[in-house]
């Protein structure tokens, strides 16, 4: 400890301690937390960082069976909860300083995503990219015991719709085979 | 008259703007020490001529940092109304621009920076580090040369 305070000591006898900023590129320390920007390839819409961020910086908008996701860095406290509430790590807080400017609606980062309607009521519900990711998932899980298009049919039912899952049959039995493969 | 003299005027204020650094009331402090960091031999923004004036009457460029309170409203209107002519704003942090965590509809709260007076350039960051507070002043230098030329 003491041997680093003596080190920048003596760093300003040898050279001088302004940084030539404009010339070189500024010193990022470790674990630096910058603006959040998302990754359009790896994201896949599921809102989870717009639900944890304390200072509601990113907003959902859902328009036309797009949604939006869209983060206005000036409103953000670069905490960081986006990119640990993330699934795929697709929100990162990068190692640079925001450019200032003269419209304060500069500082954005945004992605967009097609969603699916519902089966049953037609109501646009989550994305396509979501949808992909869980079945990607419950594969990994239970492995072969149903097919991708027996689980497309029943995550492709919105959750409200998905209540009445009971009335269904076709659904009723699929849940049955998914729910005894875990118990075994 | 006024021919040299403004051309002359108009040239040192390109060279050498002098900056009044203003913490408008519901912050942290965060940006104040960043504000203050760029003014520091590490960063050292005189080499660029930019000096930290002592009163708002002497200042070209207002550093306005943090959220507006209800308490620092009408002294905020008042600096402003000191600085003279031409006069950029330049709002630092991200408290400033949108309210960050406190929001907008706080109790002691008034609203942002740009509610009240024009703001010039905005500064984003949670605090944001000094190389971006001095290339935020530099934009402003640009405006002020535009407000000069239009003066």
């Amino acid at each position: 400890m003491k041997v680093n305070i003596l080190k920048e000591a003596v760093k300003y006898f040898v050279k001088p301690a302004t940084v030539p900023f404009p010339a070189v590129q500024p010193h990022f320390p470790k674990k630096f937390r910058g603006p959040p920007r998302y990754d359009p390839e790896t994201c896949i819409g599921c809102e989870a960082c717009a639900r944890v961020c304390p200072s509601d910086a990113i907003t959902v908008t859902i328009k036309d069976g797009k949604k939006i996701l869209e983060v206005w860095f000036g409103k953000c406290t670069f905490c960081a909860r986006c990119e640990e509430a993330c699934p795929v790590g697709s929100i990162k807080l990068m190692e640079i300083y925001g450019m200032p400017s003269p419209n304060k609606f500069d500082f954005v980062s945004r992605v967009e995503h097609d969603m699916v309607k519902c089966r049953i009521c037609g109501k646009y519900f989550a994305t396509v990219k979501h949808v992909e990711w869980i079945i990607k998932n419950i594969r990994e899980k239970i492995g072969e015991t149903v097919s991708i298009s027996e689980l497309k049919n029943y995550l492709m039912i919105c959750p409200e719709c998905r209540h009445k899952v009971e009335n269904i049959p076709s659904l009723k039995k699929l849940l049955m085979r998914v729910l005894v493969k875990e118990v075994k | 008259m006024c021919g040299l003299l403004c051309k002359l005027a108009a040239w040192a204020r390109k060279k050498s703007p002098w900056i009044f650094h203003l913490p408008a009331g519901g912050l942290c402090n965060g940006c104040d020490i960043e504000i203050v960091a760029a003014l520091t031999p590490r960063y050292d923004v005189e080499r660029f001529g930019i000096l930290l004036a002592p009163s708002p009457r002497h200042a070209d460029i207002l550093v306005v940092a943090g959220q507006v309170t209800k308490h620092t409203r009408e002294r905020l209107l008042r600096v402003y109304q000191q600085v003279p002519e031409p006069k950029v704003v330049v709002a630092v942090g991200s408290c400033a621009i949108s309210g960050n965590v406190f929001g907008t509809e706080n109790y002691p709260l008034a609203g942002t920076v740009d509610q009240f007076i024009p703001v010039d350039v905005y500064v984003p960051g949670c605090p944001p580090k000094p190389e971006a507070i001095i290339l935020g002043i530099v934009e402003a230098i640009k405006k002020l040369e535009e407000k000069t030329r239009k003066s």
